[in-house]
């Protein structure tokens, strides 16, 4: 989860995740060669009290600073692209979960095998627990099994919200009238934070989204034992 | 007399030297060196290219080598020997899942 001065992603949970940090660090790779080289001939020609009265309409340098960033781009777009057909690709999910945006709370809806369904409200600051995570604890977490594909689909009963999990790379607009569906694999255990990422009135602060990633075994068990109720 | 006079504007370090050589000497000692009268932008935007390349170069190698190599052996190292497993164990055992209690407060139950 974010902590105070967390500037940088959070520690990926999944491996599209993972791809995405590292696709990140090689697109600051570009970003720091052309914020170094501009900023240096910008502080080289503060000094330099020179004019050129006969430079007009540079041909070299004007089809210079063309060819190079188009050349710059491509090297930020290939690898742009593979992670775009990565993060689309077909694949098989083990469980479908539902999520559905309220004001101002998630519900969520496991109908695979057993219907389970429970609505997901932040933990008010004073009933909070020592432990506890202020704004982002949940009293009724979402439960999901690791190392499983999971497909998502989104949606919302009222306006518009939008579920996301950073440190599991996913978020998808929650529209009313409208099936969002996101796929995702968490490929460790732990608890894993969100908040709701569209304005959607005054506590559109205070519905967070806490995923739960457990063992296989413990999620049936968890899920038999919460439709039994 | 036109020459005394142009020694006065002169400052005074330089009229000790001018006083002390020979009147003859006086065109050589007095040379600049010459100014770049032609080309002197193409010039100076090869040297600032050169030195603008070099510095990049510098700051890319420091990410590289700093940040984004690191990061990568970072994830793989953890990922390498990993337990999902023993680690939800632990975590279990820490009493920090909803769905699941630890191990003594099962048995209890």
């Amino acid at each position: 989860m974010a902590t105070w001065g967390h500037l940088g992603f959070q520690d990926s949970a999944s491996p599209l995740m993972e791809q995405l940090i590292f696709f990140h660090d090689h697109t600051m790779v570009v970003l720091i060669l052309i914020t170094t080289f501009v900023g240096y001939m910008m502080a080289a020609m503060f000094p330099n009290a020179f004019v050129n009265r006969f430079l007009l309409e540079n041909q070299t340098i004007e089809v210079i600073w063309t060819i190079l960033p188009a050349i710059i781009l491509i090297f930020i777009a290939l690898p742009s692209l593979r992670l775009l057909y990565l993060l689309d690709e077909v694949n098989n999910p083990s469980i479908t979960l539902k999520t559905i945006g309220h004001q101002w709370y998630w519900s969520y809806e496991y109908s695979d095998f057993l219907q389970v369904e429970f609505d997901s409200y932040m933990t008010p600051s004073n009933e909070l627990d020592l432990s506890g995570f202020r704004l982002l604890d949940v009293d009724n977490r979402t439960v999901l099994p690791m190392n499983t594909q999971v497909r998502m689909l989104v949606t919302a009963a009222d306006v518009i919200h939008s579920w996301t999990v950073p440190a599991l790379g996913v978020k998808a607009d929650a529209i009313p009238g409208r099936l969002n569906q996101i796929s995702f694999m968490v490929n460790r255990p732990g608890l894993f934070f969100g908040q709701c990422s569209e304005i959607c009135g005054a506590n559109h602060s205070f519905m967070p989204i806490v995923v739960e990633s457990v063992s296989v075994s413990a999620f049936l068990n968890w899920i038999s034992s919460s439709s039994d109720l | 007399m036109a020459q005394e006079a142009a020694t006065r504007r002169l400052p005074h370090s330089l009229l000790r030297h001018l006083r002390s050589s020979s009147r003859s000497s006086l065109d050589t000692t007095m040379s600049l060196t010459k100014p770049v009268m032609r080309g002197l932008l193409t010039s100076q935007i090869k040297r600032q290219l050169v030195i603008a390349t070099v510095l990049s170069g510098v700051a890319v190698a420091g990410w590289k080598i700093l940040v984004q190599n690191p990061r990568k052996q970072l994830y793989a190292d953890f990922y390498k020997d990993y337990d999902a497993q023993a680690e939800f164990d632990r975590i279990r055992n820490l009493g920090l899942f909803q769905s699941c209690r630890p191990d003594g407060e099962e048995a209890e139950e």
